[in-house]
């Protein structure tokens, strides 16, 4: 599947601690003429996208401060490639990351109601109100759970298939239980989380952050909670060697397209501009000349091989350990993209060995 | 490292990939004489760029007892001279050993006469093809009907038993490994700036400079290799190509990855090479060298993996959902009738999704085809059902109310 990512804005009405955007403004909201040329070349140049499918993603900043623009993007992408018989017409999915604020406004709704079968919505939310609220913030420091509490609600019951993304921070290490088991009870049935890939974390960091899983594979045990609840946390395929023969990336960057709010495209949002602090964006084309294709390319060479140090390579547990392609280029010393941060290291190994206790005693449930 | 070359301006004429400053920048006295200085306290070969811009022997007395190449123009006290023919001026005037012939796209056409005239002269000719990183795929097509010319020629000159070398048709025949051009490993170049660069391409640009002078006198050389990945070239066997990492910094921004035309043009050179090898082994000649074997790719970026799929080895996949209300669970679908209702269901989504994006004021026509379009997609829907009714055995055929969980291919019925 191909994934087509719109920045419609630079702009963002929190303030979240942890943003990886340290160059938010609202001086570059995406045109809808630019959106056109976007799509038009996306759908004229079928041979460059052999891609079955393809999932459209909106993000920002925050992407509800354009809900009409998504809304026209919607509408003429369903409109050119029906009327072009594109494959993509069918199987075009919508895809929106929202912080939540807006969610529940009228014009929000009707674009909900309109394309609910063919749009999907994550909401953020790191957890209860106490921690979500001492990251998650209004550029005046006040928490926003409770701005976007109805907001929750209402998305649980329009979406309830839907996922959300938890991203652990240091300051919410020692809350990933009640965080997790918080979105179950929401009606969140599927967790997507993982700790920040910017940190350098510690053996510390690490014991805390396994204490915490233990402490929710419990209460997902002995709540007999495992077979309507889901965490990425745990899972059965991280924590072995990776055979040499196996070298593919572990990000996607390169294989998604991101179209800025001016209309050049990126291989991620982390090579915007607007995202990187020490280093130079990295386009790899633009609406008007299209990729290009030598721009791109180091993009589809990252192999596993090429960017991990040797004891990346050897670890016995390294099937599941993921890293940021956008963080790594900015913390190179070189400026190069083959370059592997490896601050997560601790926290990975942590995290195999908590899965491996939460499947050998589920085994046992079973 | 093994050389250090001395760029005596960044104007000099170019004998490889880049394009010389447009401004004279020559090097001074003391910025030469510290750079002998370094040569010698570290034991490196000297080579020199731009001798017709600026005369070393004034410089240094000690320059008069050097060994040096000189690149780029005829220096009567060089070791060697190295020329840079133009394909267009007329052939060279005296024998060389080498000398570059350095083309442009508008000179795809011509350059196999220019070549085989300056053959006559000179030992061997190194193509150097300055402007490869803006060949459009034509260009890259004509360039390899060229070298089938080229090729002819090289085989009835190895037939007369002429030794003549054409780096991109006879290099690949004798060497089995990668062959780099040593750029910030066996060599640096000194700019007039007093700076040290991986090449002169670099020099030339001013881009990331490795070190100064002064550094490098107290110091030395590092002993480090360059931080270098190579994943495109790792796996190719294009070992005549010299990979240029200036050339692949100014079109990809990443040292060690090619632009596509590189590839491309390296493996037009790799196919011609092998069908010249292949003649003369037909004949029992060059049995020395390995026979190249024929490949389907041109571009070896082909042979890297994709990206992964993220872990999505949840702990509930192997579950069967729950059945929606109203509904009892049948069986599974194997997963190419999945995946045709999944199409139905996605163009019958999207169909809708389309109607209620056309309010009243959009055109009849277009109104008329969704519609129809929506009718020909629940016939079909409706066909469907029909045949997997028939087939599986579990699913009762009278059941008109049936789910599908596209995710477990999970067949629910009305209860």
């Amino acid at each position: 599947m191909k994934i087509v990512t719109f920045v419609l804005t630079e702009h963002c009405n929190f303030d979240c601690t942890y943003c990886y955007l340290p160059h938010k403004n609202a001086q570059h909201p995406m045109s809808f003429d630019i959106a056109r040329k976007a799509v038009d070349y996306f759908i004229e140049n079928k041979q460059e996208f052999p891609e079955t499918s393809v999932q459209w993603e909106f993000i920002g900043g925050e992407p509800l401060l354009e809900i009409q623009l998504i809304e026209d993007i919607i509408k003429y992408i369903l409109k050119q490639t029906f009327k072009s018989s594109h494959p993509w017409f069918e199987s075009s999915t919508f895809f929106v990351t929202t912080n939540g604020l807006l969610y529940s406004s009228e014009k929000f709704q009707r674009l909900v109601e309109r394309y609910r079968e063919i749009l999907d919505v994550s909401v953020s939310i790191d957890g209860p109100p106490h921690v979500h609220d001492s990251n998650r913030v209004f550029p005046n420091g006040q928490g926003t759970y409770d701005s976007i509490r109805a907001s929750i609600e209402l998305w649980i019951r329009q979406f309830p298939d839907s996922t959300t993304k938890v991203t652990i921070g240091k300051s919410t290490l020692g809350n990933i239980c009640d965080s997790v088991l918080h979105l179950f009870h929401l009606g969140v049935r599927k967790v997507i989380a993982n700790v920040v890939y910017e940190e350098d974390w510690s053996p510390s960091d690490a014991c805390l952050f396994e204490m915490e899983l233990d402490k929710l594979a419990d209460h997902i045990l002995r709540q007999e909670m495992w077979p309507h609840f889901t965490c990425s946390l745990f899972s059965k395929s991280i924590g072995q060697p990776i055979p040499p023969e196996d070298d593919q990336n572990w990000c996607g960057t390169g294989r998604m397209i991101v179209v800025g709010p001016d209309g050049t495209f990126y291989p991620c949002i982390r090579f915007m501009p607007f995202s990187l602090k020490s280093v130079h964006a990295r386009p790899i084309g633009n609406v008007e000349i299209g990729i290009n294709k030598n721009l791109l390319r180091p993009f589809l060479a990252l192999t596993r091989s090429a960017q991990s140090p040797e004891k990346c390579m050897t670890c016995d547990y390294a099937s599941g350990c993921g890293w940021c392609q956008g963080n790594n280029y900015e913390l190179s010393e070189s400026g190069t993209i083959f370059f592997r941060h490896t601050g997560v290291c601790e926290m990975h190994k942590a995290r195999v060995r908590a899965s491996r206790r939460f499947f050998s005693h589920l085994d046992c449930v079973k | 490292m093994r050389t250090l070359i001395l760029m005596l301006d960044t104007s000099a004429d170019s004998f490889c990939y880049y394009e010389p400053s447009k401004n004279a920048d020559p090097m001074e006295q003391d910025v030469f004489e510290a750079g002998l200085q370094l040569a010698k306290q570290n034991h490196l070969d000297i080579h020199v760029i731009g001798c017709q811009h600026v005369d070393c022997y004034q410089y240094h007395e000690s320059a008069r007892d050097l060994s040096f190449i000189c690149i780029g123009h005829h220096h009567p006290h060089a070791r060697l001279s190295v020329p840079v023919v133009n394909p267009l001026a007329s052939p060279l005037p005296r024998k060389h050993e080498v000398a570059i012939l350095r083309l442009y796209r508008e000179q795809i056409d011509s350059w196999v006469e220019s070549w085989w005239s300056m053959s006559q002269t000179c030992t061997r000719c190194v193509v150097v093809l300055a402007d490869v990183h803006l060949w459009s795929s034509e260009d890259i097509e004509a360039y390899a009907i060229t070298l089938e010319k080229a090729g002819a020629l090289l085989k009835s000159a190895y037939s007369a038993d002429k030794s003549i070398q054409l780096n991109i048709l006879s290099d690949l025949m004798a060497i089995t490994q990668a062959n780099d051009c040593g750029a910030g490993i066996d060599h640096l170049t000194l700019a007039p700036d007093g700076q040290l660069y991986l090449c002169p391409g670099f020099a030339a640009k001013k881009l990331s400079p490795v070190g100064s002078l002064e550094q490098f006198l107290a110091y030395g050389p590092s002993s480090e290799r360059l931080p270098v990945s190579f994943p495109v070239c790792d796996v190719c066997d294009c070992f005549h190509c010299r990979r240029c990492i200036y050339l692949n910094y100014i079109t990809t921004l990443e040292l060690g990855i090619p632009s596509w035309q590189q590839c491309a043009v390296a493996h037009q050179e790799r196919e011609q090479t092998r069908l010249i090898l292949n003649h003369f082994h037909a004949d029992r000649k060059f049995i020395e060298y390995p026979a190249i074997h024929e490949i389907e790719y041109s571009d070896p970026i082909e042979l890297l993996p994709a990206a992964s799929s993220s872990e999505a080895d949840l702990y509930d996949a192997d579950n069967i959902p729950e059945a929606p209300p109203g509904h009892r669970f049948v069986g599974r679908l194997i997963k190419s009738d999945c995946h045709s209702i999944h199409q139905i269901t996605r163009r019958s989504r999207a169909l809708h999704a389309l109607s209620a994006s056309y309010p009243a004021d959009a055109s009849i026509t277009m109104h008329k085809r969704i519609s129809d379009a929506i009718k020909e997609n629940l016939e079909t829907k409706n066909q469907w059902w029909a045949s997997i009714a028939k087939r599986y055995t579990w699913v009762p055929c009278n059941v008109q109310t049936w789910h599908v969980d596209f995710d477990s291919r999970a067949v629910f019925v009305a209860l």
